[in-house]
């Protein structure tokens, strides 16, 4: 990885720079000599490599087929498909795709230069075995579940580990579903992140059912929460019907009687600050899922339809698809509502047996036998793929609807199936197609009954810009990828100190504050001032020097100025301020899939339209004036990213054209543009490079994806 | 060219003559050409009917949303005394007869300012599509993107300020219904925090104009051959947010963007919460002249411990609403600002064994104050429990209706969409009148 510190005047960085350049070097070699699964150890590289399980000529005769199917649709509607792609497109592609950043210099410059036939069908299976699929294919998830790091009652980051580690490790897709839809236990458990999916819509078990239609049967029957759906079959009885499988969830587990009893005494016999502490342990701690399914509920109070009274439970039944059984429970007396105001000592829900019938439901869900569940998810990877779905919308399924090549979704579900739901095969397939190599289609596609002559020109998704603009600035960022779990650590070492603590230690854990950021916050300060004790008393000064700079630039909003300055303190070797890091303004330059989820508002991820993750498909593609002034005026606009480096070393100023081109664009310049460029860095040659950076990094080019 | 000029002009809606207007303004002020800007859906005038002229009063919005679905009966219509009311108490107000939830004393202490509708009612329970059709009027499709009231406004009634954004959002997520099927310069600029205002405006060291210029004249050629082979209108809209861009940055009142510079005393009197220091963005941006501000809360969906969550938002709101109300008026901008407080729907009377109250939207409220309403008032009730709309329904159409109404946005004026489809502002609502002084 060629980084700012090799260049700087800091003790090791010389030497450092070179390493990497070496290993970079060596592996962009290594990666172009063969097909294996070569990638470096990474914490977050996939544990299976996509050509054990599959071999490369049945996901090729896979592809083939697709490519059949989609030149029969073609032919009858007399239009052509699109042609081939060089390829740097291909390159540039393939990358965005299947690990979701722009390849790095060495990584492009190795592919161009590969001299074999089946380079292209080498390199989807090498990206797709890459550390980076783990993290891009992480972020597709977040967005869909809405994962959120920081929530009211409970840490997202267990879900967030459990979801990169099910990726990294190839779980099944039936099977990921499976286990968020069955999970129980304490949310901050080790090992139980999964029950984070539930959580996210703690306390509303309607809208977790609704959402869970939605998501995985592309089903929508929240308007049946209230009444009759108006423009589809489901009725209001028939929601409430489904919404009984999640019958009796609860949202609490019981706690250790280790920390049951600790929590007790301090309720008891603490001061007002201890009862509000061990109040909010509980709340913290015992936060979790339990009940496996009572397989009924109560129709709502002001149920107004023949087909049943207000308040009567009706039994958990499915809205289509295979009948599923549950045993017979015992139907309780028809109870009364509860109304006003409850005292604080609350009475419990009726207790009715437990039924399991959110297995039974999971189990219907997420099956090759219902109707919609491979479907579905072969439509939203097809889409994210080619930039739209046979079916769309992709979570609005009807009785009656029709996908625009009935034959082709046939065969896809089919084949997912047949792979027994492992998407990234898959997705793999998906890339193998002659339609992933074809020309973007030029125009706007029709808006409705579109055949797939070519993959639709889509922009980058923001955690796509996001991880290319630290491509651009720093190089390989894959190296960096932190173990999965390195964010979801912190929950996870609080709850076994409190499971598993003598009586003063959880008392004394208790009683301190639970602010995760600021324990970061606090040690980042330590690490600070040890590493700013180790330097000399020159480097001590430049060092108090760029925090002032720090400080006003960023009074002053000024994110280049911010950036020099970080970039000096890196230099001296000092770690990165933390208490911005949380804004992301100057904050740390991992990949997205490694940070708070969502970033925080005004960070680049957000303006770019990350979702707010506050419901479901809240993503955005549109343009808007903060992107245009990020691209502008931000970090790529100053004089200092390894790019400009490398631009400052080049031998000379063709040299420059070329690298400029291949880093950000992931092409060679074409003649023309050599010549404009060439007199530009002819005048001056260092305003040159960086408008050369500028311009190549804000174009159009750059941030859609051809 | 004086601004009256301006208001008359803009008060048509009628494009050829708004675009010569602006063009001349433009020209004016900037030697640009605002050619292509205002072309994009056609307008077409259906003559008959006859409705009150739209007011004009308000030449602004300032559009506060509370996200979640805020509880009607611990805020806007308490029921004290009665079961459904649980523990929070009510509050006399400066309005005679209209009743406050405790947690909102200093509102309380502006009521004369503001009317609480108290009788909006809605059918739409699940919050995608409640807040879809809060703002837009119309049920969310698959098929078409409605603009949001606020870009309804921006295209009818233009830039107050032509280098500053029509219609700017502070908080909320990236898919918030903004420009829809108009063209997109009608997109709303997004301001992720209040306190971060907007970043990177200013030009990089080293960059002067001169070089930005050049930067921009290769960029465009750059540009112009990439849209040789690919024009679709995504594409398009960022030649559109760029120049966008470049206006701002070159603006005079870019430091409406910056609340650092209000001093300490107003940042403690908006509060300084997110709430409050988005409220205190929207009044510089009313002072500098941007035409429709929204400012999104989060957190209202309070299906458990509904009392203790609101006692933990409430004050940011109330704060920040109280401050924001009495700011514009000391101003004397409040006769000419519409100030809007809205929800997508309310919650459930009965309170559940959680603490918590559920989705409501049969009866719960919003707030108007400003742009010509009469404030001191409530409209329309709720019954003895607040479970049913007792008198004046309002319906979430008939409700942005009467924003339009006083922002002059004529109701009867069809737009039709690219795809041939035609659609008014707020559809088939009513401007509620009684409303207006």
């Amino acid at each position: 990885m060629v980084n700012d510190r090799s260049f700087r005047s800091g003790r090791n960085g010389a030497l450092r720079g070179a390493l990497h350049a070496a290993l970079s070097a060596l592996l962009a070699a290594a990666a172009s000599a063969q097909e294996g699964h070569t990638a470096p150890p990474s914490p977050q590289t996939p544990t299976k490599s996509v050509a054990a399980a599959v071999p490369r000529a049945k996901a090729l005769a896979a592809a083939a087929q697709i490519d059949r199917l989609l030149d029969k649709g073609l032919q009858k509607r007399a239009v052509p498909p699109t042609a081939i792609v060089d390829d740097a497109t291909f390159a540039r592609r393939a990358w965005l795709q299947a690990v979701g950043r722009i390849p790095t210099l060495a990584e492009i410059e190795a592919f161009l230069a590969d001299p074999a036939a089946d380079k292209r069908q080498a390199l989807v299976d090498r990206l797709l075995d890459s550390p980076g699929y783990t993290s891009n294919e992480s972020n597709f998830w977040f967005d869909l579940l809405r994962v959120k790091s920081r929530q009211r009652q409970v840490s997202g980051e267990p879900f967030a580990h459990w979801i990169r580690e099910s990726i990294r490790a190839g779980m099944p897709y039936d099977e990921f579903v499976r286990a968020m839809l069955t999970a129980s236990g304490p949310a901050n458990a080790e090992g139980n992140g999964a029950t984070g999916y539930l959580l996210r819509d703690a306390n509303m078990p309607h809208d977790a059912m609704a959402n869970t239609l939605r998501l995985f049967l592309g089903t929508r029957v929240e308007c049946a929460q209230c009444h009759n759906h108006p423009f589809d079959k489901w009725t209001q009885r028939d929601f409430y019907a489904m919404a009984a499988f999640y019958g009796g969830l609860r949202y609490r587990v019981e706690l250790d009687r280790n920390l049951q009893q600790e929590l007790r005494q301090l309720i008891t016999d603490g001061d007002e600050r201890d009862k509000q502490a061990a109040r909010r342990a509980v709340q913290l701690f015992a936060t979790g899922i339990a009940g496996s399914g009572t397989g009924m509920e109560r129709l709502p109070e002001d149920y107004k339809y023949d087909d049943a009274k207000p308040r009567e439970p009706i039994a958990a039944a499915t809205i289509y698809g295979p009948d599923v059984k549950l045993p017979k429970p015992q139907l309780p007396e028809r109870g009364r509502p509860q109304r006003g105001f409850r005292p604080q000592r609350q009475q419990p829900p009726q207790q009715l047996p437990e039924v399991d019938s959110r297995k039974v439901f999971a189990d219907w869900l997420a099956s090759a036998q219902n109707p919609r569940f491979a479907r579905v998810i072969s439509n939203r990877l097809w889409k994210r793929t080619f930039g739209r779905g046979l079916i769309e919308p992709v979570d609005d399924l009807k009785d009656d609807t029709q996908a625009v090549l009935p034959e082709l979704e046939t065969y896809l579900e089919k084949l997912l199936v047949e792979l027994r739901f492992d998407l990234r095969q898959f997705e793999r397939v998906l890339l193998l197609t002659k339609l992933f190599q074809q020309e973007a289609l030029p125009g706007e596609p029709p808006a409705e009954g579109y055949a797939f002559q070519a993959p639709l020109l889509r922009r980058m998704t923001a955690e796509q810009v996001w991880d290319s603009m630290l491509t651009l600035l720093q190089g390989d960022v894959d190296q960096h990828l932190q173990p999965t779990d390195a964010r979801a650590k912190e929950a996870y070492e609080r709850q076994a100190a409190l499971s598993n603590g003598t009586p003063e230690q959880i008392a004394e854990l208790v009683r301190r504050p639970y602010r995760p950021d600021q324990d970061r916050i606090r040690e980042q300060a330590a690490a600070m001032q040890r590493a700013f004790a180790d330097l000399g008393a020159p480097e001590q000064q430049q060092a108090r020097l760029a925090q002032r700079e720090l400080a006003a630039a960023r009074r002053k909003g000024d994110a280049a100025a911010a950036d020099r300055a970080l970039g000096k303190l890196e230099a001296l070797g000092l770690p990165r301020p933390g208490d911005r890091a949380a804004r992301g303004r100057d904050g740390e330059r991992l990949r997205a899939s490694d940070l708070l989820q969502p970033a925080p508002p005004g960070h680049p991820l957000r303006e770019f339209g990350q979702s707010d993750r506050e419901t479901i498909d809240a993503s955005s593609l549109a343009a808007t004036v903060p992107q245009a002034l990020t691209l502008m005026n931000g970090p790529l606009a100053s004089g200092d990213s390894q790019l400009h480096r490398a631009l400052a070393r080049a031998a000379n100023d063709d040299e420059r054209i070329r690298l400029a081109f291949l880093t950000e664009l992931s092409r060679p310049p074409r003649p023309y543009e050599v010549a404009i460029w060439r007199d530009l860095l002819a005048k001056d040659q260092a305003k040159g490079s960086q408008d050369l950076i500028w311009v190549l990094c804000n174009c159009d080019e750059f941030r859609f994806r051809r | 060219m004086n601004i009256h000029d301006f208001r008359s002009l803009s008060r048509s809606c009628d494009d050829a003559t708004r675009r010569q207007f602006v063009g001349s303004l433009a020209r004016g002020l900037l030697g640009v050409t605002f050619g292509g800007l205002l072309a994009g859906a056609s307008t077409a005038r259906t003559p008959l009917r006859v409705l009150p002229p739209a007011s004009g009063r308000a030449r602004q919005l300032v559009y506060l949303f509370l996200r979640g679905g805020m509880s009607h009966l611990d805020t806007l219509d308490p029921k004290p005394g009665k079961a459904t009311q649980g523990p929070v108490a009510a509050l006399r107000t400066r309005a005679d007869g209209v009743l406050l939830g405790q947690y909102l004393p200093k509102l309380a202490d502006q009521m004369d300012k503001a009317c609480i509708v108290r009788s909006m009612t809605s059918k739409q329970g699940a919050h995608p599509q409640a807040q879809y059709l809060m703002r837009t009027s119309f049920e969310k499709r698959g098929t078409v993107q409605h603009p949001s009231l606020g870009a309804w406004i921006h295209r009818c009634k233009g830039r107050q300020n032509p280098t500053l954004p029509g219609h700017v959002i502070v908080g909320g997520g990236a898919d918030m219904p903004s420009a829809g099927f108009f063209p997109p310069q009608f997109q709303a600029l997004p301001i992720g925090d209040a306190d971060g205002g907007l970043q990177n405006a200013a030009l990089p060291r080293g960059v002067d104009e001169q070089r930005f210029d050049r930067r921009l004249d290769l960029l465009r050629r750059m540009n112009e051959s990439f849209a040789a082979d690919h024009s679709q209108r995504d594409v398009a809209a960022y030649g559109e947010a760029y120049a966008d861009a470049v206006r701002l940055m070159r603006s005079d009142d870019l430091a409406a963007f910056d609340i650092d510079r209000e001093n300490e005393t107003m940042r403690t009197t908006y509060g300084k919460t997110p709430f409050g220091a988005g409220c205190l963005l929207a009044r510089r941006l009313v002072e500098h002249g941007v035409r429709c501000i929204e400012v999104v809360s989060d957190g209202w969906d309070t299906h458990a411990d509904n009392f203790d969550r609101l006692a933990d938002l409430l004050p940011a709101v109330d704060q920040g609403l109280a401050a924001l109300l009495a700011d514009l008026d000391a101003r004397g901008l409040l006769q000419e600002t519409m100030v809007v407080l809205a929800t997508e729907f309310g919650r459930t009377p009965d309170i559940d064994q959680d603490q918590g109250r559920n989705h409501y939207p049969k009866a719960f409220s919003c707030l108007l104050a400003g742009g010509g309403i009469q404030g001191g008032r409530a409209h329309g009730s709720t019954d003895a429990e607040g479970r049913e709309v007792a008198d004046a329904a309002v319906s979430i159409q008939d409700f942005n209706a009467t924003i339009a109404h006083a922002l002059g946005v004529p109701l009867d004026e069809v737009v039709t969409s690219p795809d041939g489809r035609p659609f008014r502002v707020a559809d088939k609502g009513e401007a509620v009148l009684e409303l207006f002084a």
